[in-house]
């Protein structure tokens, strides 16, 4: 028995070993500006990679034109900032135009006493800009930045957002005037293992004084910018097709990187001199980059018992994707999950959220070496907990991440069940949405709400709300429900689903569609 | 040490005897007064398991408890008190009487009415409060006459009997009630008109009755300064307006009222009676001690009836507690509660409340530092109070903020000044509470949440919406004339919603239902650019697209094939939906059944690529035709479309393709008089039709526009300029008119000669280029000038398909040309058309362009398109104007 457990315990390591060995394989840069700061997209950056192809909208002859070439990204770290430099090579042959462009950004990134970062972007070094539209050089006069960004950091998901301005002059041919664009926007995003996304909305002001041997041709237009960067990954079943198989189908593993970038400018008219007008002509269009997704197979857990069940796919899901720590041949589907199984299941569905390589491996080096320091020193978070728990590792990383918050205190006891209130409780702890639930408190319209313990009321508005805990079919939320381990399988599968796409909906589609 | 140990063992002493002396006196205290339980608090308590009101923290709770205790305001039944529905009249009469103490007199009198034979039969069952209608009589409350026709339920006299199950009306309860419980009127009635703006509404007889009401504080106006003395009022408001008369009533009631906090419970059990016997101590408000004996149940134990197994519960005597928000017995009480009771002539207790309890770290709502931070459960005008959620420990609470002058109140909503109307259920309050009890300020922020739907239906005369969430829920949802709804960025008005589009609402949602405060229109919502009749191929899962061949585009009444050949790969937008039939399937079922189909795809154009919004697998082998027509009668329950010309009746289905302004929507939303071309499979068998695409869509002819040519004969620089006489094309010809007609100059004119664009500030009377006495085209809409255009006089009309356009993106000397196929000409003055020859025409710069009711440009035509045109003559090879017919 002893060696069965044994076993056991080792091939569901070597499952979740696999599984994070092989999701590291996911990589893109994701966070604030993703795609720079001149308003164009690129399909994000993936790790020993700096050539990328990009679009982006020139306005500067008064009519827009979309630029496609390439960006190349260098990036260097040190402790506190980041110097990132962007070279830019795009044209439009349709309309006789070319864009050749140098910046260097240093983003200062500086922690607060709450554990947020501040993140501060401005132009290292002198920037070299170029166009030229229709045989008329635009060569950058002057340009400045600056943006700023906070960013929350919470156990399963960053969130941040930010604001940006610029400004940049341009002169005219030789001699022929200038044209200054300016640009204030905003921008929203957030990154996590499941998917990242980063929504940028800006703001252009176009204003040109252009001569005309010796009259001067002044003009003025906007535009507004809207762009989203987003990477998703995707599960699928793909059944075998060969009857003699040792497994009947398994789960594939997606992901979509995209871009996208919708534009709507007011500009004047030009009659046949190439002179404005009073007319002022509307243009609207979007443009999209997208890699061709990479994809992997996810492992077979072979769980018996749950041929058939109601939530055998969601089950077979999280065992696949290295989410679910119920030992496989102790797993039934109604049989209650414990609070360690539970804690621990859903410390390995959210993952770590992904970092910057750059400031992920000047990180790592600092807590590698500190943790090596103070392993000795591992004391458990719970008095009922001991350090040799094969859960101890990710219940201490829900304790210290506060993903428990105070909902334990003292004794954990990991062998008791969890009711949907408390699971509901430490789900949102780790994605740190409580500001969606009414302040003080939040009333629940839900047949029971009287059931609802006042310290999880604003939990279980949260997770209703994202579509995590749904109701039964008297409307009632059941919050003192004990979960089973199918509940657990279907609950852990409903938050993967929250934080692939509806949060990234929310981000890469509404922010742009209703603004 | 020695003097430490002294002092603890004289300080041990001490405590002994104190504790002595105190046990001493306890038992040596002999008890004021002794009262008991009631036999009928189980029976009272079983009577009050209201489902609608236990549990639910509502704030009339404490009223509706208590004028049930009393047996003043009884449940509709044993588990449902119904609180929101308004009083009868009966009702009404019933609970004045009842409150009155003559509940028993009611039931006498009934007893009357039943021997002297009054009641009918018929209506004896419906008929329960007739007794209490008699008292009302004999009181003059209601008339003789009136009493009369009602219990025989006819006219008696010329008088209508009572409709005693119509809502009773504020005042008349009011009256009612304050005549049966003989509260007196007051006739100086400073209240009423000092502070209602509807005082001239009350019945002059009622208004001392309501004036004595209101100085009571037993009703109240809705803070607004209203009465409503026509309004109707709801039991739970009866309830809190008997609760705030409880000092009238109690004598009434022969009961007395006491208070106390209770120091000591001793309890004994006589098994062989199976009861608890339970002593309560409490020490009353004069510093007195009293007792409470109570008989209960000991549930182990019960002795039961032999024959039903019932327990016998004649020995019991418990009490009726109401308790922190919920009603229970004896073994509620704790030491420590503060206590008040009504007790009867022998004593029997009938009803206790525990005002505070012991355990304060529970319910003391109504403890706080005279701050408020919740959630808005109710406002309640009328009755002066909003009810507020409040979070109290591991529990929450309700927490009532009466407001006696709502004028010296500062209220805020959304941080900006606001009234007592601004404030909502859901919202989130701060109130800073005076030593008075009245709140100074008060600070809400609302809580709306959002919903993301698809409409599927806008009816712009009742102002409703039936949408479909995202996440699938069918909603029908009233948006209110407060509503605001945003298109585009400006505040736009319910007309501007349609059925397909996408919205975002912001809604207050609470157990009233959902109150829509904002409505947003998606910003960029892209037309469906075109339907295409496809075979399909397979779905590629990586791409997310479908591959198909013979492609077969939907070009108004027919089936045309597209530039591209051979197979066609057609990405899926995410919003995507396929069907078959009336059944919505999975993309992952085209591989596994439907591959080889025929299906229909409407796509848009996103991103410089098309994206399938809606595909359409068509099942039928029939035979299949487009049909050029105007719906007569829009869809019928059977699922019918009727259409007027060819009087063809089409099925349609959940999968039907159906296209109205660019949008997809559900065939039910196209009405009746809306030109449709609708391609339809038609049984051979039975030669039904059954649709597999309806389009809907504005349809722009030539005589759509406004084009008129003439001479100018005057400009005023930048404003205005006219035409010393003009022709105007009407219907592919120039029809003339010898006047004089002035159009407006604006800034989107548009002014273009033979070598391209003009600034409007070179549209000058004078100079060498002058526009004065030049013969030009003038697009208008109304007097407003669109375009003016120096193309040459153009009489001959020609139809085709345009096959290839060929323009410079950049300026550029080369005038665009466009390859026309399936081009006809027509013959003046024969008006015969004749076919020709495919053939490549030039389009100057100065040719007129006009597309789907507006002002055009080449890069808007696309190969495939249907156009009509004119030029000079039969042999010209310039085009001088040219509608895009779409759809």
């Amino acid at each position: 028995m002893m060696y069965n457990n044994k076993i056991t315990k080792i091939v569901v390591c070597a499952i979740i070993t696999f599984a994070v060995l092989v999701s590291n394989c996911f990589y893109v840069w994701g966070g604030e500006y993703s795609c720079g700061f001149e308003g164009g997209i690129f399909a994000g950056e993936m790790p020993n990679k700096t050539l990328y192809d990009y679009k982006e909208m020139c306005f500067v002859s008064g009519k827009p034109i979309e630029l496609t070439g390439t960006v190349r990204i260098q990036r260097t770290a040190k402790n506190d900032y980041i110097d990132s430099t962007y070279n830019y090579r795009l044209e439009n042959i349709k309309e006789n135009a070319s864009l050749t462009r140098t910046v260097v950004i240093r983003t200062t990134i500086k922690k607060t006493e709450n554990g947020q970062e501040i993140l501060q972007s401005a132009l290292f070094r002198n920037p070299v800009e170029r166009i030229k539209i229709n045989n008329v050089d635009y060569t950058l006069r002057s340009y400045d930045i600056s943006s700023t960004t906070l960013k929350d950091l919470k156990p399963a998901i960053n969130y941040y957002a930010g604001n940006m301005w610029s400004r940049k002059v341009y002169n005219i041919g030789n001699n022929q005037g200038t044209v200054s664009v300016e640009a204030t926007g905003s921008s929203y995003g957030y990154e996590q293992y499941w998917s990242l996304a980063d929504t940028q909305i800006i703001n252009y002001t176009i204003k040109a004084d252009a001569r005309r041997g010796s009259s001067s041709d002044k003009w003025g237009g906007t535009a507004s910018v809207k762009i989203s960067t987003s990477s998703t990954r995707r599960i699928s079943y793909v059944e075998n097709k060969p009857s003699t198989s040792s497994f009947r189908g398994g789960y594939l593993e997606q992901q979509f990187n995209k871009s996208v970038l919708s534009y709507e400018a007011s500009l004047p008219e030009f009659d046949k001199n190439n002179t404005s007008t009073d007319r002022v002509i509307k243009y609207n269009n979007s443009l999209k980059i997208e890699n061709f997704p990479s994809q992997q197979r996810l492992a077979i857990v072979n769980i018996n018992g749950i041929a058939g069940h109601w939530a055998e796919d969601q089950i077979r899901q999280v065992y696949s994707l290295g989410c679910f720590s119920v030992q496989p041949n102790n797993f039934l589907p109604q049989k209650l999950i414990t609070r360690a199984e539970f804690i621990s299941s859903l410390v390995k569905t959210i993952k770590e959220v992904p970092q910057n390589v750059l400031v992920r491996n000047s990180a790592s080096r600092n807590t590698t070496a500190r943790a090596l320091r103070t392993k000795a020193a591992i004391t458990s978070p719970f008095n009922d907990l001991p350090v040799s728990n094969i859960y101890f590792d990710d219940i201490n990383t829900a304790f210290q991440k506060g993903i428990t918050g105070n909902l334990f205190t003292g004794f954990l006891q990991p062998q008791s069940d969890i009711t949907r209130a408390q699971a509901a409780e430490i789900i949102v702890n780790s994605l740190g949405l409580y500001a969606i639930a009414p302040s003080p408190i939040a009333k629940t319209y839900f047949t029971d709400d009287a059931s609802i313990p006042a310290r999880s009321r604003n939990a279980i508005y949260v997770a209703s709300r994202i579509g995590l805990l749904k109701p039964d079919t008297s409307n009632r939320i059941l919050p003192q429900a004990k979960l089973t381990m199918s509940d657990a399988a279907v609950l852990l599968n409903e938050l993967i689903k929250f934080m692939r796409e509806d949060i990234n909906r929310e981000y890469v589609e509404k922010i742009v569609k209703y603004n | 040490m020695y003097k430490r140990a002294a002092a603890l063992i004289m300080s041990i002493c001490f405590s002994a005897n104190c504790i002595w002396c105190l046990n001493l006196r306890v038992e040596a205290e002999s008890y004021n007064k002794q009262f008991f339980g009631d036999k009928n608090a189980n029976a009272v308590i079983k009577n009050m398991d209201f489902e609608d009101v236990k549990s639910s923290n509502i704030w009339s709770l404490p009223a509706i408890y208590q004028a049930n205790a009393l047996g003043i305001l009884k449940g509709l039944s044993s588990q449902r008190f119904g609180r929101t529905q308004v009083l009868t009249k009966e009702q009404a009469l019933a609970v004045a009487y009842r409150a009155a103490g003559k509940e028993q007199l009611a039931q006498m009198a009934a007893n009357e009415i039943d021997k002297s034979g009054n009641g009918s039969a018929s209506s004896l069952q419906s008929f329960w409060s007739k007794g209490y209608l008699k008292l009302a009589a004999d009181d003059s409350i209601i008339s003789k006459e009136q009493f009369n026709a009602t219990i025989r339920n006819q006219t008696v006299n010329g008088t209508e009997p009572l409709n005693l199950r119509a809502a009773a009306q504020r005042q008349e309860f009011g009256f009612w009630f304050a005549v049966a419980s003989g509260i007196e009127p007051i006739y100086n009635q400073t209240r009423i008109y000092n502070n209602f703006n509807d005082y001239n509404r009350i019945d002059p007889k009622k208004v001392p009755y309501i004036e004595s009401l209101l100085q009571n504080n037993i009703m109240n106006g809705d803070g607004r300064g209203n009465f409503m003395p026509q309004a109707s009022i709801t039991r739970e408001q009866a309830a809190q307006v008997v609760y705030n008369a409880v000092d009238f009533i109690l004598p009434k009631l022969q009961l007395n009222k006491s208070a106390g906090t209770i120091e000591r419970i001793s309890q004994s059990v006589d098994r062989s009676s199976g009861l608890v016997l339970k002593d309560i101590y409490l020490r009353n408000n004069d510093g007195k001690l009293d007792r409470i004996s109570v008989t209960s149940q000991l549930s182990s134990e019960n002795i039961l009836n032999e024959q039903t197994g019932a327990p016998i519960m004649d020995k019991v005597k418990d009490i009726v507690v109401f308790k922190k928000n919920a009603i229970g017995k004896s073994d509620v009480l704790e030491i420590g509660d503060a206590v008040e009771f009504f007790y009867d002539k022998i004593n029997a207790i009938k009803y206790m409340k525990v005002l505070k309890p012991s355990s304060n770290n529970q319910t003391s709502t109504f403890q706080d530092d005279g701050n408020v931070w919740g959630i808005v459960e109710e406002i309640n005008g009328q009755m002066g109070y909003i009810s507020v959620y409040v979070p109290y420990g591991n529990t929450i609470n309700m927490r009532i903020i009466n407001f006696y002058d709502i004028s010296q109140t500062t209220i805020f909503k959304n941080y900006k000044k606001a009234n007592i109307n601004d404030i909502e259920p859901g919202d989130t309050i701060f109130a800073k509470i005076s030593d008075e009890g009245n709140p100074e300020i008060i600070s809400t922020v609302s809580n709306y949440d959002i919903i993301y739907a698809n409409v599927l239906n806008a009816n712009n005369t009742l102002k409703k919406l039936t949408i479909r969430t995202e996440d699938g829920r069918l909603m029908i949802l009233d948006v209110p004339p407060a509503a605001s709804v945003i298109e585009n960025g400006t505040i736009s008005s319910f007309e501007a919603i349609n059925a397909g589009d996408n919205i975002r609402i912001m809604a207050n949602i609470s157990d009233k239902g959902i109150s829509v405060k904002q409505i947003r229109i998606q910003s960029d919502q892209i037309n469906i650019s075109n339907i295409y009749k496809v075979k399909l191929s397979r779905y590629d899962q990586i791409s997310d697209s479908i591959h198909c061949f013979d492609v077969l585009q939907l070009v108004r009444d027919s089936w045309e094939k597209t530039d591209i050949k051979g197979a066609r790969f057609i990405k899926l937008d995410d919003s995507c939906k396929i069907y078959s039939g009336d059944l919505e399937i999975d993309k992952s079922e085209i591989n596994e059944s439907f591959a080889q189909y025929e299906a229909y795809v409407a796509v848009k154009n996103q991103y410089s690529q098309e994206h399938a919004v809606m595909i359409s697998i068509r099942r039928n082998d029939g035979v299949q035709k487009v049909i050029d027509d105007t719906v007569k009668t829009p869809l019928t329950s059977s699922g019918h479309i009727v259409l007027e010309n060819t009087n063809t009746k089409v099925l349609t289905e959940r999968g039907t393709l159906a296209v109205k302004d660019g949008k997809i929507v559900l065939a039910s939303s196209i009405p009746a008089g809306e030109r449709v071309y609708v391609s339809a499979d038609r049984d051979i068998i039975t030669g039904d039709y059954k649709a597999g695409v309806i389009v809907s869509a504005a349809r722009y002819g030539a005589d759509f526009y406004n084009i008129y040519r003439g001479r100018i004969a005057d400009i005023d620089e930048t404003k205005k300029f006219s035409l010393s006489s003009f022709s105007k094309l009407e219907s592919g010809n120039w029809v003339f008119a010898n006047t004089q007609k002035t159009f407006d100059l604006t800034f989107d004119t548009k002014i273009v000669d033979e070598d391209g664009v003009l600034s409007q500030r070179e549209f000058l009377p004078y100079g060498d280029s002058s526009f004065l006495n030049r013969v030009v085209y003038v697009v208008a809409e109304g007097s407003r000038a669109i375009m003016v255009s120096t193309a040459p006089y153009a009489t001959s009309m020609l139809t085709g398909v345009v096959s290839k356009i060929e323009y410079n993106e950049s300026p550029s000397p080369d005038p665009a040309k466009i390859e026309v196929k399936q081009l006809k000409a027509l013959n003046q003055p024969s008006g015969v058309w004749t076919d020709l020859q495919p053939y490549a025409f030039s389009i100057p710069a100065n040719c007129i362009i006009l597309k789907n009711g507006k002002l055009s440009d080449i890069s808007q035509i696309k190969p495939g398109d249907r156009i009509r045109a004119l030029r000079r003559d039969i042999a010209s090879s310039n085009i001088a104007i040219i509608f895009v017919e779409e759809w």
